[in-house]
Protein backbone atom coordinates (compact mmCIF):
# COMPACT_ATOMS: atom_id res chain seq x y z
CA UNK A 1 0.00 0.00 0.00
CA UNK A 2 2.56 2.78 0.76
CA UNK A 3 4.53 1.96 -2.41
CA UNK A 4 0.96 2.91 -4.57
CA UNK A 5 0.38 5.94 -2.00
CA UNK A 6 4.50 6.91 -2.72
CA UNK A 7 3.82 6.62 -6.59
CA UNK A 8 0.70 8.68 -6.52
CA UNK A 9 2.76 11.23 -4.23
CA UNK A 10 5.81 11.07 -6.58
CA UNK A 11 3.52 11.30 -9.95
CA UNK A 12 1.25 14.53 -8.67
CA UNK A 13 3.12 16.61 -5.63
CA UNK A 14 3.67 19.46 -7.77
CA UNK A 15 0.26 19.33 -8.68
CA UNK A 16 -0.77 18.80 -5.64
CA UNK A 17 1.51 21.44 -4.44
CA UNK A 18 -0.26 23.68 -6.38
CA UNK A 19 -3.82 22.95 -5.02
CA UNK A 20 -2.48 23.93 -1.97
CA UNK A 21 -0.67 26.74 -2.81
CA UNK A 22 -3.44 28.09 -4.73
CA UNK A 23 -5.29 28.18 -1.36
CA UNK A 24 -2.98 29.15 0.84
CA UNK A 25 -0.88 31.50 -1.29
CA UNK A 26 1.88 30.90 0.51
CA UNK A 27 4.88 27.88 -0.73
CA UNK A 28 6.08 27.38 3.44
CA UNK A 29 1.88 26.87 4.25
CA UNK A 30 1.42 24.60 1.01
CA UNK A 31 4.22 22.50 1.95
CA UNK A 32 2.81 22.23 5.39
CA UNK A 33 -0.45 21.45 4.32
CA UNK A 34 0.93 18.26 1.79
CA UNK A 35 2.72 17.13 5.01
CA UNK A 36 -0.35 17.11 7.84
CA UNK A 37 -2.56 15.37 4.72
CA UNK A 38 0.03 13.02 3.89
CA UNK A 39 0.55 12.02 7.91
CA UNK A 40 -3.29 11.80 8.13
CA UNK A 41 -3.35 9.46 4.88
CA UNK A 42 -0.76 7.22 6.46
CA UNK A 43 -2.63 6.95 9.70
CA UNK A 44 -5.88 6.49 7.54
CA UNK A 45 -4.40 3.99 4.78
CA UNK A 46 -2.81 1.82 8.02
CA UNK A 47 -6.42 1.37 9.42
CA UNK A 48 -8.31 0.23 6.56
CA UNK A 49 -5.61 -1.70 4.86
CA UNK A 50 -5.19 -1.61 1.34
CA UNK A 51 -6.64 0.08 -1.65
CA UNK A 52 -8.47 -0.20 -5.24
CA UNK A 53 -5.86 0.78 -7.93
CA UNK A 54 -4.63 4.34 -7.44
CA UNK A 55 -5.55 6.02 -10.08
CA UNK A 56 -8.63 3.97 -11.21
CA UNK A 57 -11.39 2.45 -8.71
CA UNK A 58 -14.88 2.93 -9.34
CA UNK A 59 -14.99 5.55 -11.04
CA UNK A 60 -18.17 8.04 -10.81
CA UNK A 61 -19.04 6.26 -7.91
CA UNK A 62 -19.15 7.97 -3.76
CA UNK A 63 -15.57 7.40 -3.44
CA UNK A 64 -13.95 10.07 -1.49
CA UNK A 65 -15.07 9.00 1.12
CA UNK A 66 -11.73 9.53 4.43
CA UNK A 67 -13.46 6.15 5.59
CA UNK A 68 -12.11 3.78 2.97
CA UNK A 69 -10.63 5.99 0.30
CA UNK A 70 -11.17 3.88 -3.29
CA UNK A 71 -9.37 6.18 -5.32
CA UNK A 72 -6.26 6.81 -3.69
CA UNK A 73 -5.32 9.86 -5.76
CA UNK A 74 -8.59 11.79 -5.64
CA UNK A 75 -8.82 11.28 -2.09
CA UNK A 76 -5.04 12.42 -2.06
CA UNK A 77 -5.69 15.65 -3.30
CA UNK A 78 -8.80 15.86 -1.29
CA UNK A 79 -7.15 15.72 2.02
CA UNK A 80 -4.33 18.28 0.71
CA UNK A 81 -7.29 20.84 -0.27
CA UNK A 82 -8.65 20.16 2.94
CA UNK A 83 -5.60 20.54 4.88
CA UNK A 84 -5.18 23.93 3.01
CA UNK A 85 -8.34 25.34 3.68
CA UNK A 86 -7.43 24.85 7.49
CA UNK A 87 -3.96 25.91 7.64
CA UNK A 88 -5.18 29.06 5.27
CA UNK A 89 -8.22 30.00 7.63
CA UNK A 90 -6.07 29.77 11.15
CA UNK A 91 -3.57 32.04 9.48
CA UNK A 92 -4.08 36.07 9.04
CA UNK A 93 -2.41 36.41 5.66
CA UNK A 94 -2.58 39.45 2.94
CA UNK A 95 -4.38 38.10 0.04
CA UNK A 96 -2.49 40.23 -2.02
CA UNK A 97 0.53 38.96 -1.37
CA UNK A 98 -0.54 35.54 -2.96
CA UNK A 99 2.35 33.54 -4.91
CA UNK A 100 1.44 31.73 -7.74
CA UNK A 101 1.71 28.13 -8.19
CA UNK A 102 3.52 28.33 -11.54
CA UNK A 103 7.41 28.33 -11.64
CA UNK A 104 9.23 31.77 -12.52
CA UNK A 105 11.90 30.43 -14.17
CA UNK A 106 11.59 32.20 -17.89
CA UNK A 107 10.45 29.77 -20.58
CA UNK A 108 13.27 29.03 -22.68
CA UNK A 109 14.14 32.98 -24.05
CA UNK A 110 16.86 31.52 -25.98
CA UNK A 111 14.74 28.96 -28.30
CA UNK A 112 14.06 29.00 -31.82
CA UNK A 113 11.45 31.11 -33.35
CA UNK A 114 9.05 28.67 -33.16
CA UNK A 115 9.69 27.61 -29.22
CA UNK A 116 9.62 31.26 -28.84
CA UNK A 117 6.03 32.02 -30.35
CA UNK A 118 4.60 28.89 -28.22
CA UNK A 119 6.15 30.43 -25.09
CA UNK A 120 4.76 33.64 -25.44
CA UNK A 121 1.28 32.02 -25.78
CA UNK A 122 2.31 30.27 -22.51
CA UNK A 123 3.14 33.36 -20.61
CA UNK A 124 -0.22 35.33 -21.49
CA UNK A 125 -1.96 32.25 -20.50
CA UNK A 126 -0.31 32.13 -17.23
CA UNK A 127 -1.03 35.66 -16.57
CA UNK A 128 -4.69 34.76 -17.63
CA UNK A 129 -4.39 31.96 -14.49
CA UNK A 130 -2.98 33.71 -12.02
CA UNK A 131 -5.72 36.72 -12.57
CA UNK A 132 -8.72 34.12 -12.02
CA UNK A 133 -10.54 33.81 -9.16
CA UNK A 134 -9.46 31.22 -6.65
CA UNK A 135 -11.78 28.00 -7.69
CA UNK A 136 -11.26 28.25 -11.40
CA UNK A 137 -7.58 28.26 -10.53
CA UNK A 138 -8.23 25.11 -8.68
CA UNK A 139 -10.39 23.78 -11.50
CA UNK A 140 -7.00 24.40 -14.11
CA UNK A 141 -5.25 22.20 -11.98
CA UNK A 142 -7.25 19.75 -11.12
CA UNK A 143 -8.54 19.42 -14.87
CA UNK A 144 -5.45 19.84 -16.81
CA UNK A 145 -2.35 18.65 -14.56
CA UNK A 146 -4.05 15.93 -12.67
CA UNK A 147 -7.04 14.70 -15.49
CA UNK A 148 -9.27 13.93 -13.17
CA UNK A 149 -13.12 13.97 -14.66
CA UNK A 150 -15.56 16.32 -14.31
CA UNK A 151 -17.33 13.77 -11.97
CA UNK A 152 -14.05 13.38 -9.63
CA UNK A 153 -13.53 17.39 -9.71
CA UNK A 154 -17.00 17.46 -7.97
CA UNK A 155 -16.60 15.12 -5.42
CA UNK A 156 -13.13 16.58 -4.69
CA UNK A 157 -14.60 20.17 -4.35
CA UNK A 158 -17.73 18.99 -3.09
CA UNK A 159 -19.89 20.87 -6.10
CA UNK A 160 -21.91 19.02 -8.53
CA UNK A 161 -20.85 17.62 -11.84
CA UNK A 162 -22.78 19.68 -14.30
CA UNK A 163 -21.47 23.23 -12.36
CA UNK A 164 -17.82 22.17 -12.62
CA UNK A 165 -18.58 21.43 -16.66
CA UNK A 166 -20.41 24.46 -16.97
CA UNK A 167 -17.39 26.70 -14.95
CA UNK A 168 -14.99 24.59 -17.16
CA UNK A 169 -16.02 25.21 -20.19
CA UNK A 170 -16.21 29.24 -19.75
CA UNK A 171 -13.05 29.20 -18.67
CA UNK A 172 -11.98 27.46 -21.76
CA UNK A 173 -13.89 30.50 -23.66
CA UNK A 174 -12.38 33.13 -21.67
CA UNK A 175 -8.77 32.29 -22.16
CA UNK A 176 -9.36 31.73 -25.75
CA UNK A 177 -10.99 35.38 -26.00
CA UNK A 178 -7.95 37.04 -23.89
CA UNK A 179 -5.84 35.29 -26.19
CA UNK A 180 -7.16 36.55 -28.94
CA UNK A 181 -7.64 40.21 -27.39
CA UNK A 182 -3.81 40.63 -26.91
CA UNK A 183 -2.45 38.70 -30.03
CA UNK A 184 -4.64 41.78 -31.69
CA UNK B 1 -6.43 16.95 -24.35
CA UNK B 2 -8.79 17.95 -27.19
CA UNK B 3 -8.72 21.60 -26.33
CA UNK B 4 -5.63 23.42 -27.30
CA UNK B 5 -5.34 25.87 -24.96
CA UNK B 6 -5.48 22.93 -22.59
CA UNK B 7 -2.02 21.80 -24.21
CA UNK B 8 -0.39 25.17 -23.88
CA UNK B 9 -1.31 24.91 -19.96
CA UNK B 10 -0.48 22.44 -19.71
CA UNK B 11 3.20 22.92 -20.74
CA UNK B 12 3.36 25.34 -17.99
CA UNK B 13 5.59 23.91 -15.32
CA UNK B 14 4.52 24.08 -11.49
CA UNK B 15 6.28 25.16 -8.76
CA UNK B 16 8.06 22.35 -7.62
CA UNK B 17 7.79 20.74 -3.92
CA UNK B 18 11.17 21.48 -1.34
CA UNK B 19 13.44 18.77 -1.09
CA UNK B 20 13.24 19.07 2.80
CA UNK B 21 9.15 18.74 2.29
CA UNK B 22 9.81 16.05 -0.28
CA UNK B 23 11.91 13.65 1.76
CA UNK B 24 9.45 14.68 4.93
CA UNK B 25 6.76 12.82 2.86
CA UNK B 26 8.73 10.22 1.62
CA UNK B 27 9.53 9.20 5.00
CA UNK B 28 6.12 9.99 6.49
CA UNK B 29 4.89 7.28 3.90
CA UNK B 30 7.54 4.79 3.99
CA UNK B 31 7.21 4.76 8.14
CA UNK B 32 7.07 1.16 8.72
CA UNK B 33 3.65 0.16 10.39
CA UNK B 34 5.48 -1.67 13.34
CA UNK B 35 2.38 -4.33 14.44
CA UNK B 36 3.95 -3.67 17.73
CA UNK B 37 3.93 -0.16 18.31
CA UNK B 38 1.10 0.63 21.07
CA UNK B 39 -0.40 3.24 19.36
CA UNK B 40 -0.78 1.74 16.04
CA UNK B 41 -2.55 -1.10 17.82
CA UNK B 42 -4.45 1.42 19.49
CA UNK B 43 -6.03 2.86 16.17
CA UNK B 44 -6.07 0.24 14.35
CA UNK B 45 -7.05 -3.06 16.32
CA UNK B 46 -10.56 -2.01 16.11
CA UNK B 47 -10.53 -1.60 12.32
CA UNK B 48 -8.73 -4.28 11.48
CA UNK B 49 -10.38 -6.38 8.54
CA UNK B 50 -9.49 -10.36 9.18
CA UNK B 51 -9.64 -10.87 4.81
CA UNK B 52 -6.51 -8.41 4.95
CA UNK B 53 -4.16 -10.43 7.14
CA UNK B 54 -2.54 -13.18 6.69
CA UNK B 55 -3.01 -16.32 8.58
CA UNK B 56 0.60 -15.80 10.09
CA UNK B 57 0.35 -12.38 10.72
CA UNK B 58 -3.35 -12.93 12.35
CA UNK B 59 -1.71 -15.78 14.82
CA UNK B 60 0.55 -12.95 15.62
CA UNK B 61 -1.66 -10.96 16.29
CA UNK B 62 -4.04 -12.61 18.26
CA UNK B 63 -0.75 -13.70 19.96
CA UNK B 64 0.31 -10.27 21.02
CA UNK B 65 -3.26 -9.38 22.12
CA UNK B 66 -3.44 -12.35 24.13
CA UNK B 67 -0.25 -11.70 25.71
CA UNK B 68 -1.44 -8.25 26.59
CA UNK B 69 -4.54 -9.87 28.00
CA UNK B 70 -2.53 -12.25 30.05
CA UNK B 71 -0.08 -9.42 31.43
CA UNK B 72 -3.44 -7.33 32.53
CA UNK B 73 -5.76 -10.65 33.45
CA UNK B 74 -2.24 -11.68 35.62
CA UNK B 75 -2.53 -7.74 37.14
CA UNK B 76 -6.33 -8.19 37.66
CA UNK B 77 -6.26 -11.60 39.46
CA UNK B 78 -3.25 -9.99 42.05
CA UNK B 79 -5.40 -7.47 42.64
CA UNK B 80 -8.72 -9.36 42.99
CA UNK B 81 -6.44 -12.40 45.28
CA UNK B 82 -4.97 -9.44 47.77
CA UNK B 83 -8.68 -8.05 48.11
CA UNK B 84 -9.81 -11.82 48.97
CA UNK B 85 -7.59 -11.94 51.42
CA UNK B 86 -7.35 -9.19 53.18
CA UNK B 87 -11.47 -9.91 53.45
CA UNK B 88 -10.20 -13.15 54.81
CA UNK B 89 -8.31 -11.77 57.21
CA UNK B 90 -10.66 -9.14 58.75
CA UNK B 91 -12.98 -11.76 58.86
CA UNK B 92 -10.98 -13.85 60.51
CA UNK B 93 -9.90 -11.00 62.76
CA UNK B 94 -13.32 -10.03 63.50
CA UNK B 95 -14.40 -13.48 64.28
CA UNK B 96 -11.86 -14.00 67.14
CA UNK B 97 -12.69 -10.31 68.47
CA UNK B 98 -16.19 -12.27 68.44
CA UNK B 99 -14.29 -15.56 70.27
CA UNK B 100 -13.01 -13.25 72.75
CA UNK B 101 -15.80 -11.21 73.39
CA UNK B 102 -17.94 -14.68 73.93
CA UNK B 103 -15.49 -16.02 76.49
CA UNK B 104 -15.64 -13.02 78.68
CA UNK B 105 -19.44 -13.21 78.30
CA UNK B 106 -19.28 -16.72 79.48
CA UNK B 107 -16.81 -15.90 82.41
CA UNK B 108 -14.67 -18.60 81.82
CA UNK B 109 -12.14 -18.98 79.60
CA UNK B 110 -12.63 -22.94 78.06
CA UNK B 111 -15.27 -22.51 75.17
CA UNK B 112 -12.62 -24.40 73.57
CA UNK B 113 -13.11 -26.91 75.86
CA UNK B 114 -16.70 -26.90 76.50
CA UNK B 115 -17.35 -27.42 72.88
CA UNK B 116 -15.29 -30.22 72.77
CA UNK B 117 -17.22 -31.96 75.76
CA UNK B 118 -20.89 -31.17 74.50
CA UNK B 119 -23.27 -33.44 75.91
CA UNK B 120 -23.42 -35.19 78.92
CA UNK B 121 -19.58 -36.36 80.72
CA UNK B 122 -17.53 -37.45 83.70
CA UNK B 123 -15.02 -34.69 84.77
CA UNK B 124 -11.67 -35.78 84.38
CA UNK B 125 -11.07 -34.88 88.33
CA UNK B 126 -13.73 -37.59 89.29
CA UNK B 127 -10.97 -39.28 90.86
CA UNK B 128 -9.98 -36.72 92.98
CA UNK B 129 -13.40 -35.29 93.68
CA UNK B 130 -13.84 -39.15 94.58
CA UNK B 131 -11.27 -39.10 97.38
CA UNK B 132 -10.21 -42.16 96.26
CA UNK B 133 -6.50 -43.02 96.15
CA UNK B 134 -6.38 -45.20 92.57
CA UNK B 135 -2.92 -47.07 92.97
CA UNK B 136 -4.81 -49.35 96.19
CA UNK B 137 -8.21 -49.51 94.04
CA UNK B 138 -8.06 -52.78 91.55
CA UNK B 139 -12.20 -52.39 90.78
CA UNK B 140 -14.90 -50.22 91.46
CA UNK B 141 -18.93 -51.15 90.79
CA UNK B 142 -21.25 -48.19 90.86
CA UNK B 143 -24.02 -49.22 92.79
CA UNK B 144 -26.80 -47.12 91.30
CA UNK B 145 -29.35 -47.69 94.27
CA UNK B 146 -29.78 -44.59 96.48
CA UNK B 147 -28.37 -42.80 94.76
CA UNK B 148 -28.66 -38.61 95.10
CA UNK B 149 -28.21 -35.62 92.43
CA UNK B 150 -27.43 -32.25 93.50
CA UNK B 151 -26.87 -29.36 91.13
CA UNK B 152 -24.31 -27.60 91.10
CA UNK B 153 -24.37 -24.47 88.77
CA UNK B 154 -26.53 -24.13 86.16
CA UNK B 155 -25.81 -21.26 83.44
CA UNK B 156 -26.41 -20.38 80.04
CA UNK B 157 -23.87 -19.04 77.31
CA UNK B 158 -23.41 -18.09 73.68
CA UNK B 159 -21.25 -20.87 71.56
CA UNK B 160 -20.77 -20.17 67.78
CA UNK B 161 -24.22 -17.94 68.37
CA UNK B 162 -26.43 -20.59 69.73
CA UNK B 163 -27.77 -20.43 73.58
CA UNK B 164 -26.17 -23.35 75.65
CA UNK B 165 -27.64 -24.31 78.37
CA UNK B 166 -24.34 -26.08 81.21
CA UNK B 167 -25.78 -27.62 83.95
CA UNK B 168 -23.01 -28.83 86.45
CA UNK B 169 -23.86 -31.96 88.81
CA UNK B 170 -23.06 -33.80 91.67
CA UNK B 171 -24.41 -37.36 92.22
CA UNK B 172 -24.00 -39.70 95.12
CA UNK B 173 -23.27 -42.60 94.09
CA UNK B 174 -22.46 -45.58 96.67
CA UNK B 175 -19.53 -47.96 95.16
CA UNK B 176 -17.95 -51.05 95.48
CA UNK B 177 -14.65 -50.56 96.32
CA UNK B 178 -12.37 -53.81 96.35
CA UNK B 179 -8.77 -53.97 96.82
CA UNK B 180 -6.51 -56.98 97.58
CA UNK B 181 -6.01 -56.74 101.08
CA UNK B 182 -9.19 -56.04 102.39
CA UNK B 183 -13.02 -57.26 101.67
CA UNK B 184 -15.00 -54.96 99.46
CA UNK B 185 -16.81 -52.27 101.04
CA UNK B 186 -19.17 -49.65 100.10
CA UNK B 187 -18.79 -45.82 100.37
CA UNK B 188 -20.67 -43.11 99.01
CA UNK B 189 -19.15 -40.87 96.78
CA UNK B 190 -20.05 -37.75 94.59
CA UNK B 191 -20.21 -38.48 91.02
CA UNK B 192 -19.56 -34.55 89.14
CA UNK B 193 -20.75 -34.06 86.13
CA UNK B 194 -21.05 -31.19 83.41
CA UNK B 195 -23.76 -31.31 80.73
CA UNK B 196 -24.13 -28.85 77.91
CA UNK B 197 -27.44 -28.61 76.50
CA UNK B 198 -29.74 -26.51 73.80
CA UNK B 199 -31.17 -23.93 75.17
CA UNK B 200 -34.30 -22.20 73.95
CA UNK B 201 -33.28 -18.99 74.89
CA UNK B 202 -30.68 -16.77 77.07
Amino acid sequence: MNADLEAVYRENKNTLLSVALNITGCQSLAEDAIQTAFAKIVRTMGNFGDTQSPNGGSQGSSTCQPERPQNLKAYMFQSVRNAAIDIQRSTIRNSESRVSFFENEPLGNDSPAEQADLNEQRRKIKSVIDGLVESDRELVLLKIYSGFTFERIAQITQTSANTIATRYRRLLEKMKSVLKEKDD
Amino acid sequence: MTDPIEDLIHGLPLKSVSQSCDQKILATIRMPRNPNDIDDERESSAAIKPSELSANSVAKKTLDLGNRRSKFGSIAVSIAASLLIGFFVGMQFNGSRNSNRFEVVDGQRNAAAASSNFGTNTSASTDDLMGINPSGINKIELIENGSETFIVSESLHWKNQLPIRRVETVTNKKVLVTDNDSEPKRIEVPIRKVIYTLADSI
